[in-house]
């Protein structure tokens, strides 16, 4: 047997066990899902063919357009803050006295778990008993009540604000790690060019840092797009499923419900939801890099 | 080159070796595995320490070893639940929740019959509550604690404003209007964590008319009944008056720090709420209770109970020693030596309850003496899919009782689409 036959055989046996596990413990079960999706199951009895009676209720469904467009409203916001936010501190505190602690505060609310986040912030936002309540009326001197969660659309706002809180620090480092990969000369060029200090962000900084920015917009749409714990945790999707996302919506039409047919119907969409936004997305930013370089 | 092929050779053996012994664990060979008790109650007071205490007393009387084991969340229970209802990893016994909460299970045919344990403890348990296990003559699962649905109120608050306990509707409103003007609101309700939502509108429809109410969980009624409406109405009056918290709430432990405080005198939940607000410091002295009189004075005395069940899972490898299990639990004895742990009402009738609190005792003895019409608390009296949709419904209109007309509108359409399904 030929040395690099013995190499090919001897790398498809090591690759083996991971690719066992990646069949065995995500391609079946999208499959299975995607069977599901076209059955109507309650996870007692079997599942029933059902052909696209789901989907189609998909488009009838009132809580499901509701939860697709605060599903919009989060990625959009969660573009916006974290990832600009993010941005935007990471330019500030480079280069600061002190950069390492601010690094640190800022980065630390991701250390902690989406549930423990998700109940600090219950806390921060408790109508009778909330700190936020507590500080305003201690401010201002009279009780204040207001209805953080309860209220829409401010429970949903609360919510990114709480999201954008614990985001904002790895998008953070992420744009530190670009900054620091800037060649100095473009940025001294364009200072002795006569560029203030936002003509040479907005023309020199911005531009430059194009990948690491590709790869942080891509994560947050994706991780956006999939919010689920710190909702379920902070409202369950209510009141009245108004805060709902299609992550939540999945999860109450599939475990509290028992809908399990309908429920990986609405994760079908999801996935090709985030599978085809995303991907259009890097896709584009690829080839406007390759452009570029 | 040679000693690198065997070396690779040697490190592809040892990836796939393993895997070539890995083999799942007999378990009880030769003897039979424990009854698993599968269950949501770990949050605060966790059950975890009751049901291994309740273990402990089975196994000394049956001589059966029962396992519990706690779940920390109820969705991931009941999803455990469900997927290991047709395997041979069915649960023996699992707590879950009364009457149409369970249908689904017995339409699938995995839980087990415990009629026959039912008709040999009859004259134990009252109809109604061997009705709420009954579907299509066959009895399904027994309970291990029943409790009422009461008003808790603040005894200072009440003494501060020279205030009684109501015995009927116009002393409820008066005492309430006392509170008002006194800035202390006189209900805490909530939207957060969606079923408490139920728990007013029960009351009014139940306060209406007890039969309006049974028929309306059970379709024989419709949400746009103008009984209904009138129960509707009367609570967005309650709600426009000031009766009620802030919809965003929290009911538990900030709930208690308020009715410590008297910042809020009064809380419509179940027998169960006096752990809250005791483990939360307020003193016991300091708490009464009475249950709400009915706004209709032709409705009677009533009031809503809810029961606590275990069921039993056909296909439980180990089902004759869970049905022994659930032979003794169902006894007099068994059922008050778990209730005592709990500090819960027994479901039995013939077990004791010395070991209640005084006021649990004064309930009890106060819907005995009342006559009262017991029925069944509206999350497991009217169907799941109905309930699941009306919880939300409710807390639309509470935060918003201009909401009436498309909330009716809503109920009847999910409760009509639901009885038509049903009725094919």
């Amino acid at each position: 047997m030929k040395e690099r036959t013995v190499y090919s055989i001897a790398g498809y046996i090591c690759v083996f066990p991971a690719l066992l596990l990646v069949i065995v413990l995500l391609l079946v079960p999208m499959l299975q899902n995607l069977f599901y999706s076209f059955t109507s199951w309650n996870a007692l009895t079997r599942p029933v063919w059902v052909g696209l009676a789901n989907y189609k209720e998909l488009l009838s469904d009132t809580n499901f357009m509701l939860s697709l467009k605060n599903t919009v409203i989060w990625v959009i916001a969660t573009l916006i803050f974290p990832v600009f936010g993010g941005l935007i501190i990471a330019t500030f505190i480079r280069d600061l006295k002190g950069e390492e602690i601010f690094k640190s505060i800022i980065f630390f609310p991701l250390a902690i778990s989406f549930v423990s986040t998700g109940i600090i912030w219950i806390n921060m936002f408790a109508s009778n008993s909330g700190v936020l309540n507590g500080l305003l009326s201690l401010i201002s001197g009279k009780e204040i009540n207001i209805q953080w969660l309860a209220e829409v659309p401010r429970n949903t706002y609360s919510m990114i604000v709480a999201w954008t809180w614990q985001q904002t620090g790895t998008n953070m480092v992420l744009f530190l790690m670009g900054l620091t990969t800037i060649p100095k000369d473009p940025v001294e060029a364009a200072i002795i060019d006569g560029a203030n200090r936002w003509q040479t962000f907005r023309y020199v900084t911005i531009p430059m840092l194009q990948p690491i920015t590709t790869v942080v917009i891509a994560q947050a749409l994706v991780n956006s797009f999939k919010t689920f714990d710190l909702i379920y945790v902070i409202t369950r999707g209510g009141p009245y499923r108004s805060t709902e996302t299609l992550a939540v919506t999945m999860y109450r039409e599939s475990f509290t419900m028992f809908r399990m047919g309908y429920g990986a119907a609405i994760s079908v969409v999801l996935s090709l939801l985030i599978i085809v936004i995303s991907g259009f997305y890097v896709r584009k930013q690829i080839s406007k890099d390759q452009l570029y370089y | 080159m040679k000693r690198e092929k065997v070396l690779i050779c040697v490190l592809v053996a040892l990836l796939i070796l393993p895997t070539l012994f890995a083999q799942g664990e007999k378990a009880g060979a030769g003897k039979e595995a424990p009854v698993v008790l599968l269950h949501d109650k770990s949050g605060s007071p966790s059950y975890q320490p009751f049901f291994e205490g309740m273990a402990e007393i089975v196994k000394d009387r049956t001589g059966i070893v029962m396992e519990p084991t706690a779940y920390p969340s109820t969705d991931v229970f009941m999803a455990q639940v469900r997927s290991s209802m047709l395997t041979k990893d069915a649960p023996g016994l699992f707590t879950w929740w009364s009457t149409y909460r369970m249908k689904d299970m017995i339409d699938s045919g995995v839980l087990a019959e415990t009629t026959s344990l039912w008709d040999k403890h009859g004259d134990e348990f009252p109809q109604g509550l061997r009705d709420a296990f009954t579907f299509d003559g066959k009895v399904y699962g027994f309970p291990y604690s029943v409790e009422y649905w009461v008003i808790w109120y603040n005894k200072d608050v009440f003494k501060r404003y020279n205030l009684q306990e109501p015995k009927t509707w116009d002393e409820f409103t008066a005492l309430s209007e006392t509170l008002i003007k006194n800035k202390v609101t006189p209900l805490m309700t909530t939207v957060e964590g969606r079923w408490p939502t139920f728990i007013i509108f029960e009351e009014l429809v139940m306060g209406e008319d007890p039969q309006l109410y049974k028929d309306l969980c059970e379709g024989r009624a419709k949400y746009s009944d103008p009984r209904v409406v009138k129960a509707f109405k009367m609570w967005g009056d309650m709600i426009r008056a000031g009766y009620f918290t802030a919809p965003g709430t929290d009911v538990w432990a900030g709930g208690a720090r308020d009715f410590n405080q008297g910042k809020v005198a009064m809380a419509p939940f179940g027998t169960w709420y006096m752990d809250t607000l005791t483990s939360n410091g307020v003193p016991e002295e300091n708490i009464g209770a009475f249950i709400l009189p009915s706004h209709n004075p032709k409705a009677g005395n009533s009031v809503i109970t809810e029961m606590s069940p275990l069921l039993i899972s056909k296909n439980a490898a180990n089902l004759e020693s869970a049905m022994k299990v659930a032979d003794y639990w169902m006894s007099p004895e068994g059922n008050e030596v778990f209730a005592e742990f709990v500090t819960f009402y027994p479901a039995n009738q013939k077990s004791g309850t010395d070991f209640l609190p005084e006021i649990k005792k004064e309930i009890a003895q106060t819907v005995i003496d009342g006559e009262f019409n017991v029925s069944n608390r509206y999350w497991e009296a009217t169907p799941t899919p109905i309930c699941e949709v009306a919880v939300d419904q409710f807390a639309k209109f509470m935060i918003n009782p201009d909401t009436l007309d498309e909330v009716i509108v809503e109920l009847d359409r999910v409760a009509d689409s639901y009885w038509k399904s049903v009725k094919k």
